[in-house]
């Protein structure tokens, strides 16, 4: 579904990802793990199509993503919820939901994702003529995820879904994305750093460090590796 | 639909009002009022709603007047001259204004004030005179057939701001104001709504100019072209509240009441009062003088939902 081959992403003089090739398959949920810096949230500014790459290539099910625009990235199935969620803040929820699902092919099925989104996230509905900036942290992001639902994407890009929030309710988040990814077969791929949650969560993981992909493997195995465990679960 | 019935009172107010008021001083106060709202909203759709700073709207507010006035002095009728003008605001708009979305933020209204500089220097020097209304043209001049454009144009332009601030291009265009980049991510072809924006700008704007064309007997031909009109519509949206239907008319009352004020008792000094005035509602009314009244997004809001 998703083919990133030999990408190379700079950002002026510096560069920030080098030679990242990594693919994710119909219906998988896979992380993109790594520490502060590894070029995680590049890894997601590219696949959307906010950055373009130097050098290599994108495919979402087969067509070029790296070469359009972020708008049109959007049309082929791809959606993200940004980092630090990016809200239209003086907007109502009902608005941001409506903006989310702006795209032709969506405007189609507005009413039923609006009653799909309602459904994961209940108290989107209670608040659906509040701002969005007078939102909790946690009900913020279930926002950005349902903004980014409303647009019926086929892969879903998350990025650092659990910045800011209290574990409790990261958890929660994470498992209703596990839901959705499994519910309605929508392909998701998170980065986080909160190494641990996305291994437990992820079908597989890839590590990136130094804008490098450095290991690959099914998330428990993962989580078992020493190499994992020293370097950022701080045991052994 | 109280607010229904003042809107229609005010506007046959406003329509019976040269018969009530016998003063042509205060006809012209009127007129001003119009033009200047009418603007002030032209700006305000790019501005105000799109997020797009323009510090160039004298350029086309210009082209429009230039139109204007060389085809009404040609033998044109004005109520032709009048969309022609906006149509020649409108390719302008295309040919040098879309270009300069290529820069964003700051450097987009750096850049359109670059234009408006270049436009005002290219007709100094290529029109240097002045513009004469010819004899024929006087016979056609009337204070109440301005009076009726300038507020008929005034009313379409208010009435479309409305709409537009109550439709999906309207949220497609606060989007793009609000986070250019987090618009993108979700699908919104912000450069297409840009251009949306700068287009139903640039055409309002043109409008305008027409109308100060009709307006003013005699002027130099780069009058229409002076800053002047790139900042006061900036500083009316801002002081009545930009991204608002309302804050630009009552901008425009205040400005033009105020000008009238201080520009007879002060003279050129009353651009140091509209400097402090402009501060000040930046400072603490950063919603503008409708921000006081606190109402008007929530009543947006309540009837969209």
């Amino acid at each position: 579904m998703l083919e990133v081959r030999d990408v190379d992403v700079t950002y002026g003089d510096i560069q920030a990802l080098w030679g990242v090739s990594f693919s994710v398959r119909k219906g998988e949920m896979v992380a993109l793990v790594g520490s502060n810096g590894a070029g995680k949230s590049t890894v997601l500014r590219t696949l959307s199509g906010v950055q373009k790459p130097r050098k290599g290539t994108i495919t979402v099910e087969g067509t070029r993503s790296d070469t359009v625009d972020a708008h049109k990235v959007v049309e082929l199935g791809v959606s993200l919820v940004p980092e630090g969620r990016r809200l239209f803040r003086d907007m109502t929820i009902l608005e941001n939901l409506e903006l989310g699902g702006y795209i032709g092919r969506a405007r189609k099925v507005k009413e039923e994702h609006l009653e799909w989104v309602f459904q994961m996230f209940p108290v989107l509905k209670q608040r659906i003529s509040q701002l969005a900036g007078t939102l909790s942290g946690g009900e913020q992001q279930m926002l950005a995820i349902a903004r980014a639902l409303m647009s019926d994407p086929k892969l879903l890009l998350v990025d650092e879904l659990s910045l800011g929030l209290a574990p409790i309710i990261v958890k929660n988040i994470y498992k209703t994305l596990r839901e959705i990814n499994k519910s309605r077969n929508v392909t998701i791929l998170v980065v986080e750093q909160n190494v641990r949650l996305a291994l437990e969560v992820a079908d597989r993981a890839y590590v990136i460090e130094n804008g490098r992909i450095t290991m690959e493997g099914a998330g428990k195995e993962l989580l078992a590796s020493e190499a994992i465990k020293s370097a950022y679960l701080a045991i052994g | 639909m109280k607010s229904k019935l003042g809107i229609a009172s005010f506007v046959l107010l406003m329509i019976f009002a040269p018969l009530l008021i016998k003063s042509e001083y205060l006809l012209n106060l009127l007129i001003l009022i119009c033009l200047y709202a009418t603007l002030s909203h032209s700006w305000n759709i790019l501005g105000g709603y799109c997020g797009q700073i323009s510090l160039g709207h004298a350029t086309f507010f210009g082209a429009g007047a230039l139109t204007f006035r060389y085809l009404w002095l040609g033998g044109v009728s004005y109520y032709l001259a009048l969309p022609a003008g906006a149509l020649a605001s409108l390719i302008l708009a295309f040919a040098i204004g879309f270009p300069s979305f290529k820069m964003k933020g700051h450097y987009f209204s750096i850049g359109t004030l670059a234009l408006a500089m270049i436009a005002l220097i290219t007709v100094q020097n290529l029109l240097p005179g002045v513009s004469f209304i010819t004899e024929a043209c006087l016979k056609e001049y009337s204070l109440l057939t301005i009076y009726y454009l300038a507020f008929g144009v005034g009313v379409a332009t208010v009435a479309a701001v409305y709409a537009l601030s109550r439709s999906k291009l309207g949220l497609a265009l606060v989007s793009v104001r609000e986070d250019e980049e987090a618009a993108e991510a979700i699908g919104i072809n912000t450069f297409k709504y840009k251009v949306v924006a700068m287009s139903i700008s640039t055409v309002i704007a043109g409008f305008a100019g027409g109308i100060f064309a009709f307006y003013c007997g005699t002027y130099y031909h780069y009058a229409p072209f002076e800053l002047g009109w790139s900042f006061d519509p900036l500083l009316i949206a801002f002081i009545g509240g930009a991204g608002t239907v309302v804050g630009p008319v009552v901008g425009a009352v205040v400005f033009v009441l105020l000008k009238e004020l201080f520009a007879a008792s002060l003279g050129q000094v009353n651009v140091l009062i509209f400097g402090i005035v402009f501060i000040v509602t930046v400072l603490f009314l950063p919603k503008g003088l409708v921000g006081i009244a606190g109402i008007v997004r929530k009543k947006d809001r309540s009837a969209r939902t």
